[in-house]
């Protein structure tokens, strides 16, 4: 074929304005926002601390905070190593578990009619009331730890991309009949990315799932030794009364629940960016 | 430009599409059409006209073997397993998460046609809708017209002998849909696919095609089969003039009737 028409010419909107680091005024603010805001209570706290003399074991200040990070960083690095592989772990054996899940049962409707009910049962019941019998069953408190973790992760990942997997528009399933694609054709060109947006905000919520998994099962398995996570040592801080490293241990957590739903949000930018309108700037 | 040779009284080429008696009943009981007889006769463009619920996109359904009819019968006139037939939808129908040229590619991915020509088809095929330079835009950034540009690219890639389209400009405002009009009227001239054009527009018809099957409503039935005798290429001022102006009488007289008929039963 050559041209017989003329092109089309028209006035594209121009991409995005670029600031400091590929982030925008506004960017910048959100970053700034909370962040200072996050400062000025800390002031806050370590006023009142030191003008009230409150003791340490009721409240330590932010300072002795930061230096018992410092001091016992050792263990406690070692501790949070322990609990966000455990987490990964988690996450990546609910991605792996909720995704085939998800494909199998877009497959087969037998097979979702069958089970989905009881991904919802395991959903619905407590992991801190079926962590005793895991931890009996599987015998090994690594694996066991794992479970639990994985078991609290893998539902927002099945139902969100069981979702998104059926959210495919009708007309272009029909042009996929219509071209005679075949059942894994269809799957991979059209229903997977369709339902990638769906299985990216389910990743989301699993991420921090997974970390709340691993350190409840940990709450309630008990550790010692190497191989102990965060929440042991809360527990064994709090058993001992050093509140400060109580605290220090609290903020590493909250630190991984950050960077793993940094990570996971960054991860969906990038894959959605060009077509998702969670994704898209808006102009007006 | 040749004149597209047109059709009714001289071709004695065997109907690409033959539709005998045929019906079709929903589930829920509708009678969709009744009693439908259609020749598509080769390199004919046809346009389905009726009011809404004439069940002329139905009838699109089936001519593209999408739906199978519940009466009648329905011959294809030609050899092989599978009609090279393309499918236009009201909507643009593009995936979101590909640029235009993975868009226009994806039926020869399908075939299985290696990758090196179906982009290269795909760029010919782009380029002959008056898009190229526009590759890698993803349907985000393309305008309503243009991205109905894109989805006709999609449908003539595989070169087919019949494009069936669904009211695909009904959407579009008036002079993006004028300028469509004629861009598709010059790709069916020098492609000679066989088209079937449903709208609900009089104009349109008028202005496109060569033969109006006019339908009626409850049930959906053929009422008239009108030929419009006007050679092609067929400029803008054929919208002014006075043979224009007496199609659409004709059409809008079938077309009035078939609506008290429809109302009536």
């Amino acid at each position: 074929m050559s041209a017989v028409l003329e092109p089309v010419h028209e006035a594209m909107a121009a991409h995005g304005r670029r600031s400091l680091l590929g982030l925008g005024t506004q960017q910048w603010v959100r970053l700034a926002a909370p962040l200072l805001f996050g400062l000025v209570l800390l002031a806050g706290w370590e006023l009142l601390v030191r003008l009230a003399h409150i003791p340490s074991f009721v409240l330590p200040a932010p300072s002795q905070v930061a230096w018992t990070l410092v001091t016992e960083w050792g263990s406690l690095s070692q501790s949070m190593w322990v609990t966000l592989s455990l987490s990964l772990a988690a996450l990546s054996l609910a991605v792996v578990a909720g995704l085939s899940l998800a494909v199998l049962f877009t497959q087969s409707r037998w097979m979702e009619l069958a089970l989905f009910p009881w991904a919802v049962v395991l959903q619905v019941t407590p992991v801190v009331a079926i962590a005793p019998l895991i931890i009996i069953w599987a015998n090994d408190t690594a694996v066991s730890l794992l479970i639990c973790a994985w078991l609290v992760a893998f539902f927002p990942i099945l139902s969100n991309t069981t979702l998104g997997l059926h959210s495919v528009d009708h007309n272009l399933v029909n042009l996929f009949r219509l071209y005679d694609a075949t059942r894994w054709q269809s799957l991979r060109h059209l229903r997977l990315p369709a339902a990638m947006p769906y299985f990216l905000g389910g990743l989301r919520i699993s991420g921090g799932l997974s970390l709340i998994g691993a350190v409840v099962a940990e709450f309630v398995a008990g550790t010692g030794g190497t191989q102990s996570g965060l929440a042991f040592r809360i527990l064994e801080s709090g058993f001992q009364l050093q509140i400060p490293r109580m605290f220090a241990a609290l903020v590493l957590v909250s630190l991984c629940g950050i960077a793993i739903f940094a990570t996971l949000s960054l991860v969906s930018h990038l894959s959605l960016r060009h077509w998702h309108d969670s994704a898209l700037r808006r102009e007006n | 430009m040749d004149a597209h040779a047109p059709s009714s009284a001289a071709s004695p080429a065997q109907p690409l599409v033959t539709l005998r008696r045929v019906g079709k009943r929903f589930a829920n009981g509708t009678v969709a059409l009744r009693d439908i007889d259609l020749d598509l006769v080769p390199g004919q463009f046809i346009s389905l006209l009726g009011p809404s619920g004439c069940g002329k996109s139905t009838l699109l359904k089936l001519l593209s073997g999408l739906a199978p009819a519940s009466s009648g019968q329905m011959q294809w006139g030609w050899q092989g397993d599978r009609p090279a037939l393309s499918f236009v939808f009201q909507d643009p129908t593009l995936l979101p998460w590909a640029h235009a040229l993975r868009n226009v590619a994806l039926p020869l991915m399908l075939a299985g046609v290696p990758e090196d020509e179906a982009s290269a088809r795909a760029r010919e095929a782009l380029a002959s809708v008056g898009l190229a330079g526009f590759e890698k835009r993803y349907p985000r950034e393309l305008s309503g017209g243009m991205k109905m540009r894109v989805s006709i690219a999609r449908a003539l890639v595989t070169r087919p002998r019949i494009l069936l389209m669904d009211e695909p400009f009904a959407a579009l405002d008036e002079i993006t849909r004028t300028r469509l009009n004629a861009d598709l009227l010059a790709l069916w001239q020098r492609e000679r696919f066989s088209a079937v054009f449903v709208t609900h527009s009089i104009f349109e018809s008028v202005f496109l095609s060569q033969r109006i099957v006019v339908m009626a409503p409850r049930p959906g039935r053929v009422v008239a089969d009108l030929d419009v005798d006007e050679p092609y290429p067929r400029a803008a001022s054929y919208r002014t003039s006075a043979v224009y102006g007496r199609h659409c009488d004709r059409v809008a007289a079938a077309l009035e009737a078939a609506t008290e008929m429809g109302a009536v039963q």
